[in-house]
């Protein structure tokens, strides 16, 4: 009995500590930082990422659509619910700056920037062996991507924090605004790296990827930013004179108005006159795009044209009237820039509700129509623009058939100059594509064209506030001046 | 059948009779004593008069005799007597010189008679002795017994445990029926603490009982309502009305900030991995212990901090028992949202389309015509001016409804010395208050234990919970207090009643609300059902080694899955033009939780010290799988599966597992009976905590002095108990997501043409220290008895301080990130926690008791993330949360909201009023004095802590009728009403809360000065976070009533029933709050989330539940 009894109390003992001790769970359904980045495969899905990148701070609320479009004469919001009022912020000039949306857009941009950042460290500290020439291609996409994104940042904040490496959360204080010219020089540096190692055109499933030609698209913008016209030139001719784009961009021989068209064809994707797109794809558990629901009335019944289900918009970037009047009575691009309105289903009454058909796609639940970053009609114009010379700017016009700058038919008594007929020709041709308001400002007009159209604009207002709470975290960060 | 049924109840009894063994020459009696209480569950128990040191003469030696034979036997060959009186042997010695003398011509009478408790119930194994001599008997099963005596002067005492003893002389009557009282100076309540039981009187900690028993007439389905106001420091909310929605509890205070608020729930060894008070029927549960302090909940290191629950399911006990239950309840929402009639409305959107259209430089006389205002939303129908021909629809009527509920459980339980076994099931179906809602639930539950001999007891436990909730699409409640009375339910055509259907309101779909996500009947065909099971359950093995030494092993186990699906179907009654394709997704999650726990437990009697030492090690692991799709397309609404869509929209799983890995010890020592000490600790291991913090230790000290044993208090007729303690212990939190110190890797897809890439990106910092959360609590109390303990009261005091807080901290997000996992911050909680028990009348037919219990708990952060930089949380409504130093956690902030500009002198006097205030806007205090209302004019405006909360409950016993009420009040604390955000700055026409017809609407009509003007253009600080939009959360509440008669047992046995009680019950019976919302305690989304908790909104309102039930024992 005894016997027994202390058989089991040692068994009772060890049992007590024999038990395998594993601590060490790893996810089963997640890659950790250990697991991944252990072959090319991995590092090119690491560097894919950045396109994905670039479709965020390119959608619907990102900097360029917040800045470029929403702050500019081109849109207005005219009803939208909700319980903050972000979005009229923006529009009206009464930012506060703890605006969620800019606020988002400000997380969204270093989001991506820490993402191209990873990529790099990846691909600097990486034991995967890769060819030289390759590893300098996917750096190279890497950074130019970076770069646009900082372009973006810079001109809608000003001075912002500039990384480029990985950071951890305590170095991250450190990092406080740097003056812009500063990060210019910066990222002339990556895009020249971009420019020397992409190459010209992708074939096959890499079309779409950003090439030599949208590095020296970037450039040229940044150049014309910082009012160096003559890098700018050189730049623009590059891209012009590599014959690589075209405003045929249906590519079926003859330049005209379908070119126009068949940009903003739900289908048409990175075609001969896009320099750079960011990338969607319609289809459920695809990547699509939110731009047409956001830039859609806010309306219960609102329903596309020629669709029978109707779907409400978050009513961002409708039209101004403003707009609609700018263009010339016969101009074809009026009615995909800004349709008037729908009937009311059943009842087929008509509601003025202008939005905008750039984003157009039937496949309303999930929409993947590409948006446009830099085209060659833009190209073209600010070739025009550094050149004075109005044959661009009369190509872009030849092609939706109206007549060139300087003939009879052009409307001189409103546009009697070169660059006021470029103003008002970008402004047409690339309204809603997120380029209205960098204009405005990079013209510096900004404070004289809002202004005379009623705005409550002043030099401050020029600038987003750097968030509310990036500054309540790190209160080394100074806010811009009127916020 | 039925006696089938009686051999298998009875089987775990019949195959173990008690045996003995020992072989002993010349013993002392101890010896003796130690042999058979090794042997049995038996203690023995002798007065003065024996010592046990003395020497027997002889061999004693038994091989598996039986008990009885071996008392018989040791009365025979020793000067004891030696008897089985319940759980004890009782040990007299045989009186040889005082041996009554018996006349042999007296007559012996024959006496026999009933002992029954308190309450009527017979009682079995009661000792009677005839004073003076060893003549004695014990009762049977239904408490009769038969003993012969010598004389009628005899006298015959009544002994049982727990009882008062009583004598009673014979007299001339040959029949005795006795009664017993409860022996009030017998402390000797047993509290279930962590991992095993203490008597009370040697509790160092602060731990809250509930009797379920005591509940038995409350229609509850989750047993945290049982806790409802009735333990100090123990906060109880219902924080929906939802059938099958969960009751939230927070013991005093929250404890952390990021990671989860919950307690831990232990059922009978079980630790649940989640805070699930579904899992088990409330009626197989016996009591509930909840363990407040460090010193109790310690025992379960990392996952103590939050408070432990635990809950003892019910064990055989008696004699054989067949019980059933039955209730029927009716419920009814707690009470209506007063909201505008359809005239009042009509009046309030020509206000707001006329305020808008002035504002943005309209002539007020221009016409009411689009052509003349350009904007519908500056006009409005026609027909609103003529209110008195309008419609007036009460929404709230139409989807709210007096809904039945059915509870029906049924139980047997038996015991003997050796075995005991219970086994029950319930059945509770519910409708619920709102329109479609609906909740069943179906309940098993087995335990038994046994002793297969001396040294090996066996046992186990089951308990298997069915459930399945038919769920109302959750705004269908908000959508009827905000949808405009103006509209019929249904318009042309059978159609949902709704602008477009309406004539003359066609072009107002957006403005004056609309059928879709609005009309309360939008999404009533949603077929949307949660169904789950779980099981838990668990098997010991009791091992008694040496003397005093035993050891259990034991598996316990939790299994859980659970199912919702949501069909949203083509046809939602709004007109052609608006059948969509119909969606549907399912989902489905198991939980799968494990553990092996090995304690030994050692006992120590040593003259005036004695020790109580547990050592333990447990291993636990968990284990959860979810899985979710969804499909599109749908040609018909009437195939609710995935496979009748025509489009996959998604399909995903997710999967994560736990490890944890506990050496436990605690040691309690008692001196003297006065002085008591305890310490225990726990090292846990957890693969939740980052690779170089994977063990942490946790621990506490703890003493109690029993001041009323000391001389000079022990005569006392005041003070009958005075127990002063103190302890102070660490636990830890490791309530949060698994893998969280990893750098884990996103997965998305990407476009890239016409192709879709897979893509993969850091998806967060990684933190290779993260560890648990530590708190420290110091808790003083003293437990006090006056007058025999006819007033008792508990009082504590606590001080608690979690540091180590596993923050989300908000980090500069130039990093990628906008937070951080790590271990900063430190919050402190103080509070007084005092229970009052008064026995007021205490009558054989008559009594009266009341208990009052009071908390109060004071919160505040005292450190965060870097520079003790605020968190911020937004989203919640229009109300902002925050975290910073110095206020107590989650607190609302926003702006401080100050009335309205009532005339112009109010604006011109007021430097901050923006430029372009015009008369009945609202005004917002300018608090940093900078001119400007601006983000630093933010500040604290609320929070969800009361300043202090009490439950008083009172029970009468009058002959046959039991009365009880319970009372609930808190009083402080603030809420944040989102149906009143919606209805005016969403607005889009909702309907607006009554209390907006005070608003400002003319110098004429100024309003009551709070409420401003409205307008259909809002660009001002009206949709800004202020507030305006919190009330006061105090109230006062009628938790419960309950009246109940017994129905005689002279009536009732003549149908072989031993007690039969029918009831009335009352819940939520009555309500005062200031708060123009449903109830105060509903939130949206529950109250186990920090952010949610305080947010009244959408939430499914409580109802106030009218029962009748029938308890009824055989």
């Amino acid at each position: 009995m005894m016997k027994n009894k202390i058989i089991v109390l040692a068994t009772a003992l060890l049992v007590m500590t024999g038990c395998s001790d594993n601590l060490e769970l790893a996810p089963t359904t997640q890659f950790t930082e250990g697991t991944f980045y252990q072959n090319e495969e991995q590092m090119e899905q690491a560097v894919d990422g950045i396109y994905h990148q670039l479709g965020i701070v390119y959608g619907s609320v990102g900097i360029p659509a917040l800045y470029g479009e929403l702050r500019s004469d081109n849109a207005r919001i005219i009803f939208r619910t909700g319980a903050n009022n972000y979005a009229e912020q923006i529009d009206g000039f009464f930012i506060a700056p703890d605006n969620g949306m800019i606020t988002e857009a400000w997380e969204d941009s270093y989001r991506a920037i820490n993402i191209c950042n990873n990529v790099l460290y990846q691909l600097e500290n990486t034991t995967v062996e890769i060819e030289p020439s390759k590893l300098d291609l996917l750096k190279a996409q890497t950074r130019v991507i970076r770069s646009l994104i900082y372009f973006n940042l810079v001109r809608a904040f000003g001075a912002v924090p500039y990384i480029d490496q990985v950071v951890g959360p305590e170095e991250a204080y450190n990092y406080l605004r740097v003056n812009p010219d500063e990060i210019y020089q910066n990222l002339v540096q990556d895009l020249n790296f971009g420019k020397e190692n992409l190459p010209e055109a992708y074939t096959g499933d890499d079309i779409g990827r950003i090439t030599k030609y949208a590095a020296s698209a970037i450039l040229a913008k940044l150049y014309l930013t910082i009012g160096n016209k003559s890098a700018a030139q050189t730049e623009l001719e590059f891209i012009i004179d590599s014959g690589h784009y075209s405003l045929d961009a249906n590519n079926d021989g003859i330049v005209n108005v379908d070119d126009y068209l068949f940009l903003f064809h739900p289908n048409t994707k990175n075609s001969k006159s896009s320099i750079l797109e960011a990338q969607y794809l319609s289809g459920t558990n695809a990547s699509n795009s939110g731009h047409q629901l956001e830039y859609t009335p806010f309306h219960w019944d609102f329903h596309l044209p020629d669709e029978a289900e109707t779907f409400r918009g978050w009513g961002m970037n409708t039209p101004t009237e403003d707009l609609a009047e700018e263009f010339e009575a016969d101009d074809p691009r009026k009615l995909t820039s800004i349709f008037p309105g729908y009937e009311l289903l059943g009842t087929e009454e008509f509601v003025t509700y202008p939005f905008t058909m750039k984003f157009y796609d039937p496949n309303w639940r999930n929409p993947g129509q590409n948006v446009e970053i830099i085209r060659y009609a833009d190209i073209l114009l600010m070739y025009a623009e550094v050149t004075n010379d109005p044959e661009y700017l009369n190509m872009v016009r030849a092609r939706v058939g109206l007549p060139p700058y300087g003939s009879a038919g052009y409307p001189s008594d409103k546009y009697p100059t070169l660059p006021l007929a470029i103003y008002h020709e970008r402004r047409m041709e690339l309204c809603f594509e997120f380029h209205r308001f960098f204009d405005l400002v990079r013209h510096d007009h900004a404070l004289e064209v809002m202004g005379s159209k009623g705005y409550d604009i002043n030099e401050n207002k020029l600038l987003f506030p750097i968030p509310l709470n990036e500054i309540d975290i790190n209160p080394d960060l100074n806010q811009n001046p009127g916020y | 059948m039925s006696k089938l049924l009686t051999i298998f109840f009875y089987l775990p009894f019949i195959i173990n009779p008690q045996e003995i063994s020992f072989d002993e020459n010349n013993p002392n009696l101890e010896v003796i004593i130690s042999e058979i209480e090794s042997q049995t569950d038996l203690k023995f128990a002798y007065g003065d008069d024996v010592n046990p040191t003395t020497k027997l003469v002889g061999r004693f030696s038994f091989e598996k005799e039986n008990l009885d034979e071996v008392l018989n036997q040791l009365s025979r060959r020793t000067p004891y007597n030696m008897s089985i009186i319940g759980n004890n042997i009782a040990i007299s010695v045989r009186s040889t010189s005082k041996k009554p003398k018996i006349n042999k011509s007296e007559i012996q009478f024959l006496v026999v008679g009933n002992v029954t408790d308190p309450n009527g119930v017979p009682l079995p194994s009661v000792t009677i002795q005839e004073e003076g001599t060893n003549n004695g008997a014990l009762t049977d099963f239904d408490g009769n017994f038969t003993i012969t005596v010598t004389s009628n002067e005899s006298v015959l005492v009544f002994t049982y445990i727990g009882m008062e003893t009583i004598r009673r002389t014979v007299g001339d009557s040959t029949t005795m029926n006795v009664q017993m009282e409860e022996d009030s100076e017998a402390l000797e309540e047993v509290v279930v603490v962590g991992y095993g039981s203490i008597n009370k009187r040697d509790l160092t900690g602060s731990v809250g009982s509930v009797e379920m028993d005591e509940m038995r007439s409350r229609p509850m389905v989750d047993f945290g309502q049982a806790l409802q106001g009735k333990l100090a420091g123990v906060e109880v909310i219902n924080g929906s009305g939802r059938p099958g929605s969960l009751t939230s509890i927070q013991i005093r205070g929250a404890s952390s900030i990021s990671a989860g608020g919950s307690p831990l729930i232990v059922v009978d060894g079980v630790q649940l991995p989640g805070f699930d008070l579904n899992s088990i029927n409330s009626s197989a549960i016996e009591s509930i212990q909840v363990l407040k302090d460090a010193a109790s909940s310690s025992i379960y290191g990392s996952r103590g901090a939050n408070g432990v629950i635990l809950v003892t399911t019910k064990a055989g006990r008696g004699k054989p028992m067949l019980h059933f239950d039955y209730t029927s309840s009716l419920q009814q929402v707690i009470r209506k949202i007063d909201v505008m009639n359809s005239a009042e409305y009509a009046q309030t959107a020509i206000d707001a389309a006329q305020n808008g259209w002035i504002g943005q430089g309209g002539d007020p006389n221009a016409p009411n015509t689009i052509e003349a205002r350009g904007d519908y939303r500056y006009t409005w129908p026609v027909a609103l001016e003529n209110p008195e021909n309008l419609i007036d629809t009460d929404w709230q009527d139409v989807i709210f409804r007096v809904a039945p509920m059915h509870q029906l459980n049924v139980g047997y339980s038996a015991s003997d010395e050796k075995s005991n076994f219970f086994v029950s099931g319930g059945y509770t179906n519910q409708e619920g208050i709102v329109l479609g809602s609906a909740y069943q639930q179906y309940s098993m539950n087995m335990s038994a234990k046994t002793e297969i001999n001396d040294w090996l007891d066996i046992g186990g436990m089951l308990n298997s919970v069915y459930d399945h909730e038919d769920v109302t699409y959750d705004r269908i409640v908000e959508w009827a207090v905000q949808y405009p009375s103006i509209y019929p339910v249904y318009g042309e055509g059978g159609y949902l009643g709704a602008p477009l259907t309406l004539d003359g309101f066609e072009n107002y779909s957006s403005i004056l609300f609309r059928p879709f996500n609005g009309h309360p009947l939008f999404r009533i065909n949603d077929d949307i059902q949660n169904s789950g099971f779980t099981g838990m359950g668990n098997m010991f093995v009791d091992l008694g080694l040496m003397k005093n030494l035993s050891f259990r092993t034991s598996f316990n186990a939790f299994y859980r899955q659970r199912q919702n699906s949501n069909y949203g179907p083509r046809d939602r009654n709004i007109g052609p033009a608006t059948i969509g394709p119909g969606d549907y997704s399912v989902g489905t999650n198991r939980t799968l939780s494990y553990t092996w726990a090995n304690l030994l437990t050692y006992d120590l009697e040593l003259e005036d010290h004695s020790f109580n030492i547990l050592a333990g090690y447990e291993y636990n692991h968990r284990d959860y799988y979810m899985f979710s799709a969804s499909r599109r397309g749908y040609d018909s609404d009437n195939l609710h599966t995935l496979s009748a869509g025509s489009e996959v929209t998604g399909a995903d799983d997710d999967a994560y597992q736990t490890n944890l890995i506990s050496y436990l010890g605690r040691i309690n020592y008692s001196l003297l009976d006065k002085y008591i000490m305890a310490g225990s600790i726990r090292r846990d291991g957890s693969s939740r905590f980052g690779l170089n913090n994977k063990w942490g230790i946790f621990w506490s000290l703890s003493g109690a002095w029993r001041v009323s044993s000391e001389d000079f208090l022990s005569s006392s007729s005041l003070v009958s108990n005075l127990k002063l303690k103190a302890s102070y212990g660490v636990t830890g939190n490791d309530n949060f997501a698994d893998y969280i110190w990893m750098a884990r890797i996103n997965q998305a897809r990407t476009a890239l043409g016409d192709n879709l890439l897979t893509i993969y990106y850091p998806s967060n910092i990684a933190n290779p220290d993260l560890e648990w959360e530590g708190t420290k609590q110091l808790n003083i109390g003293m437990d006090l008895g006056l007058w025999e303990d006819r007033i008792t009261l508990e009082a504590n005091i606590y001080r608690s301080v979690s540091d180590n807080l596993l923050l989300n901290v908000p980090i500069p997000s130039t990093s990628g990130f906008t937070s951080a996992f790590s271990n900063n911050g430190e919050l402190m909680n103080r509070g007084l926690e005092l229970n009052l028990l008064t026995q007021n009348i205490q009558k054989d037919r008559m009594s009266w008791s009341t208990q009052l219990n009071f908390s109060l708990n004071r919160g505040e952060i005292t450190k965060l993330g870097r520079d003790n930089a605020p968190m911020f949380y937004g989203g919640i409504g229009a109300i902002q949360k925050i975290n910073k130093v110095g206020a107590t956690p989650f607190s609302f902030f926003g702006y401080k909201y100050d009335g309205v500009y009532m005339n112009q002198a109010e604006i011109d006097a007021d430097p901050a009023a923006p430029s372009g205030t015009t008369l009945g806007e609202g005004r917002y205090v300018d608090l940093n004095g900078n001119g400007e209302i601006d983000p630093g004019d933010r500040t604290i405006i609320g929070g969800t802590e009361a300043d202090f909360r009490l439950g008083l409950t009172n029970n009468f016993n009058i002959g046959n009728f039991d009365l009880s009420f319970l009372f609930k009040a808190v009083v402080g604390g603030e809420i944040h009403d989102r149906n009143a955000v919606r209805s005016m700055l969403y607005h889009e026409g909702r309907n607006y809360l009554d209390r907006i017809n005070n608003r400002w609407r003319s110098v004429e009509e100024p309003g009551d000065g709070y409420h401003y003007k409205l307008s259909v253009d809002i660009r001002g600080m009206e949709k800004t976070a202020s507030s305006y939009w919190i009330h006061s959360g105090s109230f006062l509440r009628m938790e419960n009533l309950t009246i109940g008669y017994n129905i005689p047992e002279e009536v009732v046995s003549r149908y072989s029933v031993s007690q039969a009680r029918i009831f009335f019950n009352g819940t939520n019976l009555f309500l005062l709050s200031e708060a123009p919302v449903f109830d105060p305690q509903t939130f949206e989304g529950g109250a186990n989330n920090p952010l949610h908790r305080g947010v009244s909104g959408i939430a499914y309102p409580s109802a106030t539940v009218y029962s009748l039930g029938l308890n009824i024992k055989f």
